[in-house]
């Protein structure tokens, strides 16, 4: 047995992997602490582009950068008081209105979806060991086309669900859409992740087909649907409480997927062998389905089908981490955050007054960049 | 450390593919199964490691029940190396033979020392610490066989089961591998299970075989006992010539011309 000769300097080989490995922790931290940086600024720069300025198309100088920083402070630590019942008086001014009341949750809401689509889009690359994989290759995007078509051209005529019609639907939509694909591709209680694929993309292409048809017979609510399908945060601006909602979801679920990051490193190796590992392999991946959905559906159900940020962003941050999922998906849901709040700052104010959906700037301004790395790296990690 | 396989049925729906299959391996020696395609020597290591569920019978590790094992704690005590895993992954060497502490680790705990030595020790033990740092895309097959049985290794089992390890391999590999699987069964006072479908290979390393046909056990016992022409027409239907080296002692099988005589059902 002589074709690989072991090394004979193993100690020195042993030292060089602690210092390897220390140096990529301390690497892992760096990526992470620029991650949140990035976030951070992308979020004050957002929130200091408006036509009531401080930076912003418009001449209207309404706002000061003062304004902004002030109102950030102070109406953060009232909210804060309020979630303890702490009293607290609130006054009502114009920079508070357009910078807590409007700007605010519609950034917040941009970083939430951001990090949903980012995460479950590594997730599903993962599980699919596919890197065409995306959030919506279950069919769940389709799915809630139908049901946000639906409530377009049935207007306010469903009294009781008040202004939760549009997302009630459409997750609803989804909900119903992968119930069937999971049903589809269950068989005597084995799921089969290869099966469940073609099921998602066969129910997918079925509900764009019923989309297409209303599209098509919506009259005069064609446009309000197709904005919708192009994706928009214009949906959540100025409401607080759908923010608050898809947070209490988003949040949580984003966090537990992170507790199976190093079971998702195993998945890459192969179901069988990452069984052998001692993974419950079914368990898991039943688990993650459902938590990718899950933050999937509701992030489409407040703002509309956001393409290419769950496709592109994974991808763009394994270029730079690698595969390991203990720092990918940190990293991918911070990032996947900072870049949907700045592509609806741009969308915002390309062609003002008129807004563009943000999914036409998603793929404008991604696509080239992603496309110059790949070449350059010439690996994906796949 | 005694692994006993006791009346094991096993069926893909209305299929079977195991049937009644009753053996032991011990500690410190290598048990060899062989068997034509789809003799269910694979479904057989499945079920040893409780991945599918036997119809009837049951594996018992040390008179412990398979069953009642968790996945994690089972997968401590054995560890499967099976014929296919996509080292793909753009981890490096270290990294991936890192994974197999897997069983070892809590939800919340990370790699400590101890896991980084177990894996520097594995390396060495396979002969391949030279590729610790290497990208796993990067390895020729046999460095990759290597690779699977180090990530095997790492959880540090009792029971090690090898599904065709030498498959494509070249002859040189093919020596290393069961020379490897040979030395660690001495030292590491280990169980090793290995499918072969080389049955000079099987001869040659295996202190005891079993052979598989249509899910029974024909036949088992010492290599001598086992590989003789009248086990090998009847399982595969293939005449075979059994010679023996005269310096070393060492078998080996040639088919011999014209030999198949029969198709096997």
């Amino acid at each position: 047995m002589s074709s690989i000769t072991p090394n004979s300097n193993d100690t020195q080989n042993q030292v060089d992997v602690y210092e390897f490995y220390r140096k990529k922790k301390l690497f892992w931290g760096l990526i992470l602490t620029v991650s949140v940086l990035v976030l951070v600024i992308s979020a004050f720069i957002a929130l200091m582009f408006g036509s009531a300025g401080p930076i912003g198309p418009a001449s209207s100088r309404l706002l000061t950068i003062s304004d902004v920083i002030q109102q950030i402070i102070r109406n953060s630590s009232q909210f804060i008081l309020k979630m303890v019942g702490y009293p607290v008086h609130e006054e009502t001014s114009i920079q508070k209105i357009i910078i807590w009341d409007i700007r605010f949750p519609r950034i917040i809401m941009g970083a939430l979806a951001g990090m949903a689509l980012a995460v479950a889009g590594t997730i599903m690359q993962a599980l699919f060991r596919n890197p065409m994989a995306d959030p919506y290759i279950l069919g769940l995007a389709s799915g809630a086309s139908v049901g946000a078509s639906i409530a377009i051209i049935a207007g306010g005529t469903i009294g009781f669900l008040a202004g939760y019609i549009l997302p009630v639907f459409a997750f609803g939509g989804s909900l119903l859409t992968i119930i069937i694909v999971y049903y589809i591709s269950n068989i005597r209680g084995m799921v089969r992740i290869d099966t469940l694929l073609l099921s998602g993309i066969a129910v997918g292409s079925f509900m764009a087909a019923i989309t297409s048809f209303l599209t098509y017979i919506s009259g005069q609510h064609l446009r309000p649907i197709i904005f919708w399908l192009m994706g928009g945060l214009a949906l959540v601006e100025g409401d607080w409480e759908s923010v608050m909602i898809a947070a209490m979801i988003i949040v949580p679920s984003c966090v537990i997927c992170l507790i199976f990051a190093r079971s998702l490193n195993l998945l890459l190796l192969g179901e069988e062998t990452a069984q052998y590992r001692g993974l419950d392999v079914q368990k898991v991946q039943k688990i993650l389905l459902v938590l990718a959905s899950l933050i999937t559906g509701v992030s489409v159900a407040f703002t509309g089908v956001i393409g290419f940020v769950g496709l592109i962003i994974p991808h763009l941050i394994r270029l730079v981490t690698g595969p390991d999922h203990r720092i990918l998906l940190p990293t991918s849901s911070l990032i996947g955050a900072s870049f949907l709040i700045m592509a609806d700052v741009v969308a915002k104010t390309v062609i003002y007054p008129t807004e563009l959906p943000v999914g036409i700037i998603t793929a404008l301004c991604g696509t080239p960049f992603f496309l110059y790395l790949l070449r350059k790296q010439k690996k994906i990690g796949f | 450390m005694v692994l006993k396989v006791e009346n094991l049925s096993f069926r893909y729906e209305n299929v079977g593919v195991l049937n009644d299959v009753t053996f032991q391996a011990k500690q410190g020696g290598i048990t060899g199964i062989i068997g034509p395609n789809g003799s269910g020597k694979t479904t057989l290591l499945r079920c040893i490691a409780n991945v599918l569920k036997p119809n009837q019978g049951a594996v018992f590790i040390d008179g412990k029940d398979t069953r009642i094992f968790k996945n994690k704690e089972l997968a401590k005590v054995l560890s499967v190396v099976p014929q296919l895993t996509s080292l793909t992954t753009g981890f490096t060497v270290f990294e991936t033979v890192l994974l197999g502490r897997y069983p070892h680790l809590g939800v919340f705990q990370r790699e400590s020392k101890k896991d980084y030595q177990v894996v520097n020790s594995t390396l060495e033990r396979v002969g391949i610490s030279h590729l610790a740092k290497r990208d796993v895309d990067e390895l020729s097959g046999g460095e990759k066989q290597l690779v699977t049985i180090a990530l095997a290794l790492a959880q540090e089992p009792q029971i090690l089961c090898l599904d065709e390890p030498t498959l494509h391999l070249d002859i040189n590999m093919q020596y290393m591998i069961m020379d490897l699987c040979k030395e660690i069964s001495r030292d590491k006072r280990i169980v090793v299970i290995v499918v072969l479908h080389d049955l000079t290979l099987a001869a040659q390393y295996c202190d005891d075989l079993i052979i598989l046909k249509n899910g029974k056990v024909l036949a088992m016992g010492p290599p001598d006992e086992v590989i003789v022409e009248e086990y090998i027409l009847n399982t595969y239907g293939v005449k075979v010539i059994i010679g023996q080296d005269e310096l070393t002692g060492l078998k080996y099988i040639l088919p011999s011309l014209g030999s198949k005589v029969k198709t096997i059902q």
